[in-house]
């Protein structure tokens, strides 16, 4: 409902916009030439457009258009795909979708396969005498084709099934023509939608992560209902087709015949004579794949094959409108059937429908879901004296003087000075309780916070030494240089084996992407101070410190906030890469697990978080730029 | 395996593609790219069928007891199976959505031990041995020969091979194929079911070239012995029961997957 | 010392460029504001104390950068070009204000300059470098500064001795450079 008011106002958004825009274009004044920026100035109607246009190939591409106009339509299709699913075994066999009948292709392979048979016996170094053994079996397996592809040796029996088979096909083509087909009595429609109605509708569950029915599998309507009777009855029809086999007597004792006469000269070999041996068993691999293989005389199946079209455009007829809903609300792809039930395939399956995605994010929203038990933002209360314990050091306690106290016979422990102080630097003890945000999102956030912050306390006063200092700079710029180029990611697996799986060893991988830019931004601005400014602040008496502090780092301050800004958008991406290696929290981490169990919608949503949250981050820091460095580029 | 046999026995040219997890070769299935998937976990298998992807189960290439898949405590940790509930609060590395996620919830239902107090680590067994060596965790679950061992250098198995298969926690490789495949060629199919029955046939019997197939799998003869030890290779009858009503079929039905996947028609 | 160009501190105001040097020192901060004010008086630039200096014009930066130098009370003063980037309206208004804070502070200063006629203006002792190597060519010793502070310039830009005094010199440059480069033909 939302969906198709959605779609009709973002495709008249598009057009309204559009004539809009092009109004404008011809009241815009002419005299800005083609590659003036001001012609580039964008207007908020194009960004209606764009977005627009965005998301209607998202609604288009997921099916949810499909879903909204034609709700039972996926019901519909998946009745058609059981009659698909059943026909395909059928139709394999016939050049229909294929290029070839299915056993002149078999012959043609297998032919093939005994000419290279041939030439590898003869280019062994075997006794002649088992050549020539060899070299018959193969001749006598290229001599069972033609009994099985012959008219006359047809067993009147097959030859009797196979009409029975046709006739079925026939006799099932003119039932699925009539429209009461197939003859549903009122008590079993009653039951049929009873049973559809608690499968359901189309759609993800909105009530777990996991999805559990997308799209209902029992018959809806009365369409629905007649392609899964058929496909019923074509099952049950190539099912037999399928243990059918155009074995007559002569094929029969030849074949025997040779699996004998290999079997007898297998037996007769020495164990030495594993060549030989292994050459008669891929002969014999072949004939047994002969004998398997559906291999008819040319004509023989003509009337089953015509029965097959036949009944496949009947079925096609049937289908009447679904044919164009399907055709043109289901691009790059349909719903088949498969087993027990049906699926979207193509990119229905891959693309969540958008209101599906928002049902689910809403549902990990709430903090009682969230994923894997961790929400994706909340908040969880702390006690401050945790903060005090994580700040101050362990090993506080350690280094004082005295031992912790040992327990007393009537085994009590009496906590003594050190143990007490013990107690404060682990953050044993209660204080007030302040609320601290938690999950997903904010782990991902804090890593890459950390791992930034902690590159620019280091980076920049070390990129500023080397933009100034010649012993700096010599000494670690082969260090900067040779790691600097390297992909972060390919530090991961060593950083993860050293430092550990938990945040340090994230952290430390973000520290080192912000790190390498940092100092590159800062040596840059470093050694970009123009000579006047440190000239003129010498003169006026500023010390070498004081030419560092208020000259030299204000001047690299546009060229430190640009490489912030870099650094975030690496750290960023390298993160979520961290984060799939190994983890219990992020974003990386819910996108890992969620691709192993299919969720694709939850897949979307962390692609939309780690988007919005990037977008967040550089926003706030172009914010900053433009606050503290408002003279950039007018120097 | 030998796989040039492969080729010979389906009559056309088969091309091998490793992959480290089953997931990986359920996508790869979904996307075109493969068949036949030889020796996917049944785990991944059951979130495919269960995410409704089109494939089914033809054939169980192995069941398994805790030699292939195992949690493995790391000896500093001090932990075993009589003090597993000290595994609560800590932290274990898991390949989620992988049997060894399975044997893992298993076992600890075993020794007694509530997961949901464990902080679960998402690992593939490679990166859980390297995470129990440095001691970043004190318990790894995992598979594969190579992880086992460098996991059970540092510390030891929870449940020991008998006391897993006495728990009733065994593993099933399975192999699987798209329906598409299966619909349009069941010859070839059956050729490959066949020739891996062959193969099993064959190491029942003790005529497998150790050497041949430790070069493959680039480990020591004597790991992989001990790798194959646990290892159970059906019979095509066993295999059929076993789909039937057998381990294969308990194991779905634990799980609520959708019957209809299997198929016991292309076995010998 | 005051330079050509953009050697003023964008990211400060007007005020804290011109404080910089007494801020340097630590001075007290009561009494640097109360010379900042003086000098912004002096230069022409109340009530900008508060400008970023990057929105002030050529002129206005170069009078902050006077400022600046000047309210260090230094000795002695060196002028790398100062007013060579300045529009000529300009260029004659700075060209009064080196005069008059030369005037009112009695001070010595070295005016470097491209311009023979900024020289003769503004210049008691004129002397005129040559080039390779780098040396003093000639020394003049000329009246007009202390007539500038009396007349207008541009009278005494008209005043015949001036004049011929410009033409002197530059003719000696012109020679001076054929002599360096060889005549141009």
């Amino acid at each position: 409902m939302i969906t198709g008011f959605l779609t009709f106002l973002f495709f008249f958004a598009i057009i309204g916009c559009v004539l809009y825009g092009r109004k404008l274009i011809r009241t815009e004044k002419v005299d800005a030439v083609f590659g003036n920026p001001e012609r580039a100035q964008g207007g908020i109607h194009w960004v209606i457009v764009g977005s627009s246009f965005l998301l209607l190939v998202w609604l288009y591409y997921s099916w949810d258009i499909a879903k909204s106009f034609f709700p039972k339509s996926a019901n519909e299709l998946c009745q058609v795909g059981k009659v698909n699913e059943s026909l395909l075994s059928l139709k394999y066999l016939f050049p229909i979708d294929e290029r070839q009948l299915k056993s002149t292709s078999v012959i043609e392979t297998e032919s093939e396969n005994l000419n290279k048979i041939t030439i590898e016996i003869k280019k062994s170094r075997i006794k002649n005498q088992d050549k020539s053994n060899l070299l018959n079996f193969v001749s006598q397996t290229k001599n069972t084709i033609p009994l099985l592809t012959s008219e006359q040796l047809l067993n009147n029996e097959t030859r009797e099934q196979i009409k029975l088979i046709n006739e079925k096909i026939i006799n099932l083509t003119e039932n699925f023509k009539r429209s009461d087909y197939p003859n549903e009595s009122a008590e079993q429609e009653l039951e049929r939608i009873e049973a559809a109605k608690k499968e359901g509708s189309w759609k993800a569950s909105s009530t777990s992560i996991e999805n559990t029915i997308e799209i209902p599998f029992i018959p809806k309507t009365k369409r629905g209902l007649k392609f899964q009777a058929a496909a019923a009855e074509l099952n049950l029809i190539s099912d037999e087709f399928f243990e059918l086999k155009n074995h007559n007597e002569q094929y029969t004792s030849a074949l025997e015949k040779l699996k004998k006469e290999i079997k007898d000269y297998r037996d007769s070999l020495s164990a030495s004579e594993e060549i030989s041996s292994s050459l008669a068993k891929d002969i014999l691999k072949i004939a047994r794949r002969i004998e398997y293989a559906s291999i008819f005389p040319p004509n023989t199946l003509n009337d089953m094959q015509a029965s097959i079209i036949n009944f496949d455009n009947v079925q096609k007829k049937e289908q009447g409108s679904l044919r164009w809903v399907d055709f043109l609300l289901f691009p790059s792809g349909t719903i088949i059937s498969s087993g027990p039930s049906c699926s979207e395939q193509g990119s229905g399956r891959w693309l969540p429908k958008p209101s599906d995605t928002l049902n689910k994010f809403t549902l990990m929203l709430n903090p009682n879901v969230g994923y894997k038990q961790i929400p994706l933002i909340w908040y969880e209360m702390m006690d401050v004296s945790k903060i005090i314990g994580f700040l101050i050091p362990d090993w506080f306690a350690d280094i004082l003087p005295g031992e912790y106290p040992v327990h007393n016979e009537q085994g009590e422990v009496k906590p003594n000075f050190k143990s007490k102080v013990l107690s404060f630097v682990t953050g044993d003890f209660n204080l007030l309780k302040i609320p601290i945000p938690t999950g997903h999102i904010w782990d991902s956030f804090l890593r890459v916070f950390l791992g930034l912050v902690a590159g620019i306390i280091v980076g920049v006063p070390l990129g500023l030494f080397m933009g100034l200092n010649r012993f700096a700079k010599g000494f670690f710029d082969p260090l900067i240089e040779l790691y600097r180029p390297v992909p972060p990611l390919a530090w991961a697996p060593l950083v993860i084996s050293v430092l550990g799986i938990d945040n340090l060893g994230k952290v430390f991988l973000l520290f080192m992407v912000s790190l390498s830019i940092m100092i590159i931004s800062a040596r840059a601005g470093a050694s970009g101070t123009q000579l006047s400014k440190i000239h003129a602040a010498h003169s006026l008496g500023a010390s070498k410190w004081q030419i560092l502090r208020h000259v030299i780092f204000p001047n690299s301050l546009p060229e430190i906030l640009t490489g912030i800004r870099v650094a975030t958008g690496m750290c960023w991406g390298t993160l979520v890469a961290a984060e799939f290696l190994a983890g219990t929290t992020g974003v990386g981490f819910v996108e890992n697990v969620a691709k192993k169990y299919f969720q694709y919608e939850v897949i979307w949503i962390t692609i939309f978080i780690m988007g919005m949250l990037g977008l967040i981050f550089d926003i706030t820091i172009r914010k900053i730029i433009d606050k503290t460095i408002p003279w950039r580029g007018k120097g | 395996m030998n796989k040039k046999a492969y080729s010979k026995a389906l009559g056309v040219p088969v091309k091998w593609t490793n992959f480290t997890n089953g997931v990986a070769m359920t996508d790869a299935m979904l996307a075109g790219d493969i068949d036949i998937s030889y020796s996917q976990g049944l785990m991944p298998y059951i979130n495919a069928v269960k995410a409704k992807a089109p494939i089914s189960l033809v054939d169980v290439a192995m069941e398994y007891g805790m030699g292939g898949t195992t949690c493995v405590t790391s000896n500093k940790s001090g932990i075993t199976k009589a003090n597993a509930s000290e595994l609560e609060g800590k932290k274990v590395a898991v390949p989620l959505g992988t049997m060894a996620e399975y044997v893992f919830t298993e076992s600890m239902k075993i020794v007694g031990a509530d997961r949901k107090k464990m902080e679960i680590i998402a690992m593939d067994p490679e990166e859980g041995a390297a995470a129990l060596v440095s001691g970043d965790v004190v318990m790894a679950c995992l598979f594969g020969g190579n992880s086992i061992k460098s996991a059970t250098s540092v510390g030891k198995r929870l449940l020991t091979v008998d006391e897993a298969r006495a728990g009733g926690i065994m593993g099933i490789d399975i192999v699987s194929v798209t329906n598409k495949f299966m619909k349009e060629n069941p010859g070839m199919l059956k050729s490959f079911v066949e020739l891996t029955h062959e193969a099993n046939e064959r190491y029942r019997k003790g005529g497998s070239d150790m050497k041949a197939m430790s070069k493959e799998s680039e480990m020591k003869v004597a790991d992989m012995k001990d790798t194959l030890s646990g290892f159970k290779f059906l019979t095509p009858k066993e295999t059929k029961k076993s789909m039937k009503s057998g381990n294969l079929a308990k194991f779905l039905k634990g799980f609520d997957t959708p019957r209809g996947t299997v198929t016991t028609k292309f076995l010998p | 010392m005051v330079f050509q160009q953009g050697a003023l501190f964008e990211w400060l105001t007007v005020a804290e460029n011109v404080n910089f040097g007494l801020r340097m020192k630590e001075e007290d901060a009561a009494q640097t504001q109360k010379k900042v004010d003086e000098w912004l008086d002096i230069v022409g630039l109340k009530g900008f104390g508060n400008t970023p200096t990057y929105q002030l014009s050529g002129g206005m930066q170069q009078r902050v950068a006077l400022a600046r130098c000047l309210i260090n009370d230094p000795e002695l003063i060196l002028m790398d070009e100062p007013l060579g980037a300045l529009d000529a309206l300009t260029r004659e208004k700075m060209q009064s204000l080196v005069l008059k804070i030369w005037k009112e502070t009695g001070k010595t200063i070295i005016l470097i300059t491209h311009s023979v006629e900024e020289a003769l203006l503004l210049g008691e002792k004129v002397y005129v470098m040559a080039p390779r190597p780098g040396r003093i060519h000639k020394e003049y010793k000329l009246p007009f500064a202390s007539m500038g502070l009396k007349e207008d310039l541009r009278d005494i830009k008209n005043n015949k001795e001036f004049v011929s005094k410009r033409e002197e010199i530059l003719s000696m440059i012109w020679n001076m450079e054929e002599e360096i480069m060889g005549k141009e033909v």
